[in-house]
């Protein structure tokens, strides 16, 4: 087993006293409907009339389509279609580097390539159809790793990119040589992480429908449902007016369902046919379509002072593409620049490629490239802290970024209480004493001190909140409407997927207009009735969306001002908006206004207001609209990538007290502190539940999650052999969350949706380190690893019974 | 190949449906009888979504027939509250924030509802033994277990 | 995902399967909970054109335990039961602790002690989806003549191995099998029941079914059953390792499961016990043996070399449990 259980218990913010809403700790809104089992996700809606769709999948991992016969599938009685390539604009997609195609044109890439879909009038009808599609393929060659991909003579996987890199480039600041020179002590290691899977539990399953005028609606689990039909506009070269896509219930996304191939599928299905239909995922395909975290071979030098001062970072990064881009582009950057700004480093070389492979592609898995640099950094801060004899938490309290600072990268901190997460994680985790007591990682000889052995480490991480992701405009707009029903009602396109953010949308009005949180709804996301949204990633829901809820908010309260002047026949600057009601005030706010006692503290109740104007002049909804991209962040700068890129940064410390088994290798979990700064609250229920969510993946990926393959097949498909935790791998961790009061952010908020895993891998590598001596470089930590290790240090040691 | 009929009783009610001996109960509720609310994860018993209660006990009804279930007592999410009213364990679940993406979640209280049946009282080692078969990708199952250990 | 059609009878008395299965032999397969069938059924690694399902035949659930007789278990008995039963936890307590550790709280109540016996061999290319073993000629399993797990296809073995966990512990306190057929009954000792070959390792004929399972009555000073595995639910053992000690005869058993196709047994090496008094030193012998003659591959969870010196590191903590100083 890889993780145990002790009760601890959790830390809950105090609700703010001066916030009604914001600060409270608040069930999800849709909680009720979940724990019934009336909330509805895709695969609960059932279409009339609806066919039923099956994808064909590649079995070859790099094979040239000789020839497609989709005859005796046709012919199969109940079947109504097949479709290939051949039937599509063939048009390709992906986000930067178009280098995909909806069904494999020529060739495929990768094993479970999409090269047909099957419409017939039921499940098994449609899978007989599929073993009916004779493809000839004439097998290539295949790249199976990275290594592979570099050798002389290796297979090319898309003629455009002969040499099977698709991005290269180099990161500089300041002088790297200057900075390695001056370093008391250097320190290298080559880190290696694996793919690993979003294993979200709701299969993707996508429906679609035609309705009038051809116009396709399309159901999906998507988290950025806007980008999803202006990919299915793309794709089949329509113009986005004839598409609508519609988000019910979604199970998870982290990061892997923004643009879900079944809803594109779905699309082309319907617009072919004419009529519904319903494609379901069982869950050995969902492992192929579900882009795992990307993959790299992290190779890191660091240069330090004496004192411990970080002096200089040198990095070498080759990262598994998989057979197509997608938004690897934007994950390897990710990897190459985010954790700089972690610290104070001056001296910095990255040297990055993405290296096409013929395996599955990877993709946005939640952290984005940042907890695969994080495994590196933080590993090899704690070694550096045992050359320079420095404790872990104190090297990284001396470099860490502080409120204000402009970093390398040129990141504008404008709130940042990184210290303060060190120092409550190590009270809390009651640092000193155990780092102290518990067995020294310097002891020569791992074997003396009995079969299990303590350690305690720490790891630290910073992440974006709202990274800026394109030219145009990158921000939020949100709409909010008060009705005669006595109901507010929120608008937005930011896409709940389970993590909570209507919930956090429907307080942040609520909070802006003095409402009880009851009296105010989110409206369902349907891209034909919501404002346009880019959607759920980067933590970006909570400081944009958030704040475009508040401004929309803020624009109603204007407007019911303006209204209650009418109302009371005074001027706007009499009116004060208090608790949901608009007051009279006694007088005016010019000084020689004179003292005006019109309507002089009378009050009316905002809904009161609206109802009295809608009956004499039919005017509601009052809507407001609130549109937010903070000043001052600017989209990466292509050549030198300098540039302040987020709204804000989040930051955070996690601590992990393991023990480990000298004889197996098995790590058991004792305990986790975690110290979050994420700027406000603003349902503290629900940032606690995003950073222990996050934990177990982090778990999950430092201890047994990784994608296996064979000969480019993925050998563990199932969630059994896949190996994410179970109740039994993990525990009850202390959850801090620390608020540094964001000015770009709603009430201060900035985001705490990705944070929880991105230190987690390394804070456990660092506290097995302690208990053994023994330093893991590859994820998942397996017991094979550890006792494999624990072997190799006892033969260089010898071992003393 | 022929279907035949089969009377199921799920939460108090017969329901009489015509079945393949191959449908699973699963299949069967979801398509047959509109009772969505037991989820479809894996379909070969790996992630307790599919999760009821048949004679008090924790039931994949993924790798249940329907054919076999016959004047078995069958319990879903569906059938736990009652005129509306959330039961205790669902009240919990709520109020603990246990319920993010809430795909696990029907599965989970039906775990627990079995778990609560068996013993009323468990540790929170019991509990993390009696769930471990639901998986939950969301919550890290901290805030259900808080869950459970309140509706003790 | 659908499974594949096929007709389905529950008959309600043994002698009504036994008719049924003279009948139809290769075309029929037994359930009992289904947790392992269905699961074969929905990957299409076995597609039955009859399913016989035990859940109406109420002589096969009991559980009943006698001085003289043992234990004797319904093949229909589930998991949660044997783990809960008095007579077990009373007279065997290694069963109700082993059947805690199969897969999950679901599996135990729905999986049952014949079911968990019959356990098909388990294999990373051969547990698949139709969809993922098209791209793969038929290894033996499946009638063909290569194995995936060993790279090239000169392998005559099948290298899928024995996961059962309970049905390795049964095999370790010398349970034997009720075999009902047309021909009648039969009872065979697990050693036996586990003689078949490399495509079928029990040798159960099509035409008959476990009827009831016999742990003879016997005094033991020790027995356990270590299960590793990367998970505390739902997983597989990687190895598995069970110690049976006796209090009389002072005899060891010591059984391996997931390194063959059947749970594992070296009688031969078991002799080094004979003397009263064992050592570590002769544990450490036993063990270091034990491991050279097992040949695991890259075919289940857990690297073939881990799981070797989880066998050697298990015996040597099972005997130390046991009493012998390390």
């Amino acid at each position: 087993m890889y993780g145990f259980c002790i009760v601890k218990c959790l830390n809950t913010m105090d609700a703010n006293k001066n916030m009604n809403a914001v600060g409270v700790p608040t069930p999800q809104l849709d909680a009720a409907s979940k724990v019934t089992g009336r909330a509805e996700y895709c695969g609960d809606i059932f279409l009339r009339g609806s066919l039923y769709g099956a994808v064909l999948r590649s079995p070859h991992a790099h094979a040239r389509i000789v020839h497609i016969d989709t005859s005796r599938a046709q012919k199969l009685k109940g079947v109504v279609t097949v479709l290939t390539a051949a039937d599509t604009p063939r048009i390709k997609f992906g986000r930067r580097i178009k280098d995909e195609d909806l069904l494999a044109v020529d060739k495929v890439r990768y094993v479970g390539e999409e090269v047909a879909v099957v419409a017939a009038t039921d499940k098994d009808i449609a899978e007989e159809a599929l073993e009916l599609i004779e493809v000839v393929y004439e097998e290539l060659p295949s790249v199976l790793s990275t290594s592979e991909a570099f050798s002389p003579g290796a297979p090319i996987i898309h003629d455009a990119y002969p040499e099977n890199i698709a991005e290269k480039y180099v990161i500089e600041r300041g002088d790297i040589t200057a900075g390695l020179a001056q370093s008391d002590c250097v320190v290298e290691e080559t880190f290696n992480v694996p793919r690993v899977s979003p294993g979200y539990l709701e299969p993707t399953t996508c429906l679609a429908s035609i309705g009038e005028n051809d116009k396709i609606t399309v159901w999906a689990p998507s988290s950025s449902p806007f980008r999803l039909r202006d990919m299915i506009a793309h794709v089949l070269d329509l113009p986005a007016s004839k598409v609508r896509v519609i988000k019910p219930t979604v199970g998870g996304s982290f990061g892997s369902r923004h643009i879900p191939m079944n809803a594109l599928l779905a699309a082309l299905i319907s617009s072919h046919t004419k009529r519904p239909v319903r494609i379901e995922a069982n869950r050995f395909d969902e492992f192929t379509m579900s882009r795992p975290r990307l993959a790299a071979t992290i190779k890191l030098k660091m240069g330090f002072a004496k004192d411990g001062s970080i002096l200089a970072k040198e990095t070498e990064i080759v990262a598994d593409n998989g057979a197509y881009t997608d938004v690897s582009c934007f994950s390897l950057e990710t990897t190459a620049q985010r954790v700089d700004n972690l610290y104070r480093i001056a001296n910095i070389l990255t040297r990055v490629r993405l290296v096409y492979t013929n395996l599955v592609p990877t993709g946005a898995f939640r952290g984005f490239g940042n907890p695969q640099m994080h495994f590196a950094l933080e590993s090899l801060l704690d070694m550096a802290a045992r050359k320079l004899n420095m404790d872990p938490m104190a090297i990284r309290h001396k470099n860490a970024t502080q409120k204000d600072d402009i970093t390398a990268h040129g990141w504008q901190i404008s709130s940042c209480a990184l210290r303060e997460c060190i120092d409550k994680a190590g009270q809390a985790s009651d640092w000193d004493t155990k780092r102290s007591t518990w067995p020294n990682a310097g002891a020569a000889n791992p074997g003396t001190a009995g079969r299990k052995r303590k350690g305690i480490g720490i790891a630290c991480m910073i992440h974006v909140a709202g990274r800026r992701t394109m030219k145009g405009f990158w921000g939020s707009t949100a709409w909010v409407q008060v009705l005669r029903t006595g109901k507010v009602t929120v608008i937005s396109g930011d896409a709940d997927v389970g993590q909570g953010c209507n919930t956090v949308f429907v307080k942040i009005a609520a909070e802006e207009l003095g409402l009880p949180v009851e009296l105010v709804e989110i409206a369902p996301l349907d891209t034909d009735n919501c404002p346009y949204a880019l959607g759920s990633y980067s933590d970006r829901v909570t400081i944009l969306g958030g704040e475009a809820v508040r401004l929309a908010a803020a624009d109603v309260k204007r407007q019911l001002i303006q209204l209650a002047a009418e109302y009371f026949s005074v001027a706007q600057n009499r009116v004060l908006y208090e608790k949901a009601s608009l007051r009279v005030m006694a007088s005016g706010g010019e000084p020689d206004s004179g003292s005006d006692q019109t309507a002089a503290n009378q009050s009316i109740h905002i809904f009161d207001l609206v109802r009295h104007f809608d009956a004499r002049r039919g005017q509601q909804p009052l809507l407001g609209v609130g549109t937010y991209a903070p000043e001052g962040v600017v989209f990466r700068d292509k050549k030198s990538r300098y540039g302040n890129k987020a709204a804000a940064y989040t930051f955070a410390a996690q601590v992990a007290e393991v023990e480990v088994d000298m004889d197996s290798g098995q790590v058991k979990l004792l305990d986790f502190t975690c110290a979050h700064d994420l700027g406000r609250a603003i349902n503290p229920l629900a940032a606690e539940g995003q950073v222990e969510g996050a934990l177990a993946q982090g778990i999950g990926y430092a201890l047994g999650e990784e994608v296996q393959f064979t000969e480019g097949h993925i050998a563990n498909p199932s969630f059994l052999e896949y190996k994410l935790p179970t109740t039994r791998e993990t525990l009850q961790p202390k959850v801090i969350l620390v608020e540094s009061h964001e000015p770009h952010g709603p009430f201060g908020a900035k985001g705490v949706a990705e944070p929880g895993l991105v230190p987690t891998a390394p804070a456990i590598a660092n506290a097995i380190y302690h208990a053994t001596g023994i330093r893991i470089t590859a994820l998942p930590i397996t017991p094979e690893k550890v006792l494999a290790a624990l072997e190799a240090r006892r033969e260089e040691v010898g071992t003393i019974r | 190949m022929k279907k035949r009929p089969v009377t199921l009783q799920i939460n108090g009610s017969d329901y009489e449906v015509f079945v393949e001996p191959r449908e699973t109960l699963l299949q069967v509720l979801r398509e047959k009888l509109g009772l969505t609310g037991t989820k479809q994860g894996c379909d070969i018993g790996d992630c307790g979504a599919c999760t009821v209660v048949i004679e008090g006990q924790p039931t994949l009804a993924c790798l249940t027939l329907a054919v076999e279930m016959a004047g078995k007592e069958i319990l879903t999410i569906e059938g736990l509250s009652s005129n509306g009213k959330l039961n205790p364990l669902q009240q919990a679940f709520m109020d603990e924030g246990a319920v993010q993406c809430g795909y696990c979640t029907p599965g989970m209280i039906m775990s627990a509802t079995a778990l609560l049946n068996r013993n009323p009282h468990p540790t929170e080692e019991d509990v993390r033994c009696g769930l471990a078969g639901n998986l939950c990708r969301c919550t890290g199952y901290t805030k259900i277990i808080n869950a459970v250990m309140k509706s003790t | 995902m659908n499974l594949p059609w096929f007709d389905y009878q529950a008959p309600e008395s043994i002698s009504k399967v036994c008719a049924l299965l003279a009948e139809a032999g290769e075309r029929a397969a037994i359930m009992a909970g289904g947790t392992d069938l269905i699961v074969q059924m929905m990957q299409r690694t076995t597609v039955p054109e009859l399913v016989i399902g035990l859940k109406q035949i109420p002589q096969l659930q009991y559980l009943s335990y006698s001085e003289t007789q043992g234990l004797k278990i319904g093949p229909m008995v589930s998991l949660q039961k044997l783990a809960n039963a008095s007579v077990v936890k009373d007279n065997f307590p290694v069963l109700a602790e082993t059947a805690l550790m199969v897969g999950a709280v679901q599996h135990q109540f729905m999986g049952t002690v014949g079911g968990n016996l019959c356990l098909n061999t388990r294999c990373w290319y051969y547990n698949q989806s139709a969809d993922w073993r098209r791209s793969l000629i038929p290894c033996h399993k499946l009638g063909g003549d290569t194995c995936h797990a060993i790279k090239g296809s000169r392998s005559r073995k099948c290298y899928a191995v024995y996961s059962a966990d309970v049905g390795s512990v049964l095999f370790a306190l010398g349970a034997h099998v009720v075999l009902s057929g047309s021909h009648g009954e039969k009872i065979i000792p697990l050693g036996e029941f586990f003689g078949g070959d490399l495509i079928k390792p029990t040798i159960m004929a099509k035409d008959e079914f476990i009827t009831e399972i016999i742990v003879p009555p016997q005094r033991l000073s020790f027995a356990r059953y270590y299960k590793p595995s990367l998970r505390g639910a739902i997983d597989f053992p990687k190895v598995g390792v069970a110690l049976v000690a006796s209090a009389e005869n002072k005899d060891y058993r010591v059984v391996i499961s997931a390194v063959d196709r059947k749970p594992a047994r070296f009688k031969d090496l078991e002799a080094m016990f004979s003397q009263s008094e064992i050592s570590a030193k002769q544990v450490a012998e036993f063990a270091a043996e034990v491991t050279s003659r097992i040949r695991t591959v890259a075919n289940v969870s857990g690297s073939p070399a881990y799981r070797r010196q989880m066998v050697k590191i298990l015996i040597k903590r099972a005997f130390t449990e046991m009493g012998v100083a390390p």
